[in-house]
């Protein structure tokens, strides 16, 4: 009798493992189509030349009138800084958005396909007036354009 | 089911689809101190966001905290059709996600 006991509840632990397992296998999928592999290393980044070797880019960038930045001169809200950046080099892979002079410099990298159309828009928050900076990787070269914001009133951390 | 944090509409003029994206998401930098308590807030903010048609990685992008909160994110794309459903997903760094599908227009 006791051996039946304990046989049944060998299958039934059984039985719950295997459930476990389908489960945090079923939540695994989740990450594999958003890629998470988020760099924390380079958006951590104190300044801007770390935040682009942790990203794999160690050469500096060419100015290039080739990426157009388009922001107002003076930012009456740091918090909600609007930036849009486009651009017409044929071959552009990757588009990066800086802030200098914030704690994280790195704001944003968006990874450019055959689908998209070069163009990205996103608000930003700055803690000071600061050169805003785009940066496109096309190939083995990287590109940038900068612009200054002026911050008029209060910042934001 | 739990009421969606994105907003999102697609819209097709003249071959080119413009995607815009609202997320509701505080965005915390973990800079920011708590005025009653003089505590940092933690950083809670998004890392990920994709765009899919299907199986097809459509766009990507990640994000630093230095995103504004509640972001808005606009992009365009092209080759795409009308009534083609794209699917906009994100993941912050507690790793929560939404998603949400949206038929171009």
């Amino acid at each position: 009798m006791k051996r039946r006991i304990f046989l049944k509840g060998g299958v039934l632990t059984g039985f719950v493992i295997t459930c476990f397992k389908i489960i945090a296998g079923s939540s695994l999928l989740l990450p594999v189509k958003l890629l998470a592999n988020w760099n924390k290393e380079a958006f951590q980044a104190t300044d801007m030349k770390t935040a682009n070797t942790a990203l794999g880019d160690t050469t500096p960038a060419i100015e290039s009138e080739h990426i157009f930045l388009d922001v107002k001169d003076i930012a009456e809200n740091a918090s909600v800084v609007p930036i849009k950046v486009s651009t017409d080099i044929d071959n552009a892979e990757v588009i990066r958005i800086y802030v200098e002079n914030n704690p994280n410099p790195l704001i944003a990298t968006f990874k450019l396909t055959q689908y998209t159309d070069n163009f990205v828009f996103i608000r930003t928050k700055m803690r000071e007036t600061s050169n805003v900076i785009a940066m496109v990787k096309a190939g083995d070269h990287l590109y940038m354009t900068k612009k200054q914001i002026k911050i008029t009133a209060g910042g934001c951390d | 089911m739990a009421k969606k944090n994105i907003k999102m509409r697609a819209k097709l003029k003249n071959g080119i689809v413009t995607v815009k994206a609202l997320i509701k998401h505080p965005m915390e930098t973990g800079l920011r101190k708590d005025k009653v308590t003089g505590f940092k807030v933690p950083a809670y903010h998004i890392t990920e966001i994709t765009c899919h048609r299907k199986d097809d990685l459509l766009f990507s992008c990640q994000w630093g905290p230095g995103v504004s909160k509640d972001p808005f994110l606009s992009f365009t794309l092209k080759d795409i059709k009308s009534g083609d459903i794209l699917n906009l997903s994100y993941i912050d760094n507690k790793g929560q996600t939404d998603s949400l599908d949206v038929k171009v227009k």
